[in-house]
């Protein structure tokens, strides 16, 4: 069953909504984002980094002990690095 | 406009979302222009000083900014910027008043002490100031926002029936104090 509500006071505080878009407002909002974004960004290529260099040595080193191909895997390692980096990068 | 702007500006909601949550923030100010006078409508009923409700919307708009990394889907934006607003209202709330109770509200007078002059108007935003802090909360959500009171139950931490006593209580509070402060309806002339 549906909460019941008053009728009048619905059309009370449909009523009273008053439009305060402002240009001022946003402004002022966007003025106070950039250290945010600036610490976002910095994390997020610290961790980019970080991943891909454990990413990185996970397969260069660990993969060639347990393979026969060893020089293809860290080929293969190495490329998957790069890649790993330009992706964080981006 | 750049030709930027004006597309962000077009497209849908949960598009620009997205692009605010990979750390755009042109598209997170299209979302402070559409969402700005829907959310300082809701604080500044929650609020009894609108200034102070504009700096609340502006630092949930800055959460939102932090935390939209963590935000599930993009469509979820409206739900979640609602509950972080009501966060930090209630968060505002307590540091501000931190030993005045939550139910306590101003004295309700006589209905007969509310007749007003004839020029005397008393808008909702002041008839909502008159109630509790919780009943403001319970029946902002319940009437402004349409939430059901299982909605407003999970949002705010109160328990089901707490919050229906609420929305019942307040919003006959409120009915009394808009009536009071109305001019009585004029009765329909006769024709004839």
């Amino acid at each position: 069953m549906p909460d019941e509500r008053d009728a009048r006071l619905l059309r009370h505080f449909a009523e009273s909504q008053r439009p305060l878009a402002d240009a001022q407002f946003v402004t002022e909002v966007r003025e106070r984002l950039p250290l945010y974004s600036g610490l976002r960004l910095l994390a997020a290529v610290l961790a980019g980094v970080v991943r891909a260099v454990s990413t990185g040595l996970a397969f260069g080193v660990v993969a060639p002990l347990r393979m026969r191909h060893a020089g293809l895997v860290a080929l293969a390692a190495l490329g998957f690095t790069l890649w790993s980096i330009v992706k964080s990068s981006l | 406009m750049n030709r930027a702007s004006a597309a962000l500006g077009e497209a849908a909601e949960a598009l620009v979302v997205a692009l605010a949550m990979g750390g755009d923030r042109s598209a997170f100010s299209e979302l402070v222009w559409r969402r700005q006078s829907w959310l300082r409508n809701l604080l500044r009923r929650l609020c009894r000083d609108p200034a102070l409700a504009d700096d609340l919307a502006q630092q949930v708009f800055l959460k939102a900014w932090r935390s939209l990394p963590h935000l599930r889907s993009p469509g979820a934006f409206g739900g979640w910027l609602r509950r972080l607003a009501i966060n930090t209202w209630i968060a505002q709330a307590r540091a501000a008043h931190p030993t005045e109770s939550a139910h306590e509200a101003e004295e309700l007078p006589a209905a007969t002490a509310f007749m007003p002059a004839a020029t005397e108007q008393l808008d909702l935003d002041r008839a909502l100031a008159k109630l509790t802090r919780a009943e403001r909360l319970c029946v902002v959500l319940a009437y402004s926002e349409g939430m059901s009171h299982g909605e407003i139950s999970a949002a705010t931490a109160l328990p089901l029936g707490t919050v229906k006593s609420h929305v019942r209580r307040g919003a006959q509070r409120l009915r009394v104090l808009l009536r009071a402060y109305q001019p009585p309806e004029k009765e329909p002339a006769h024709a004839g």
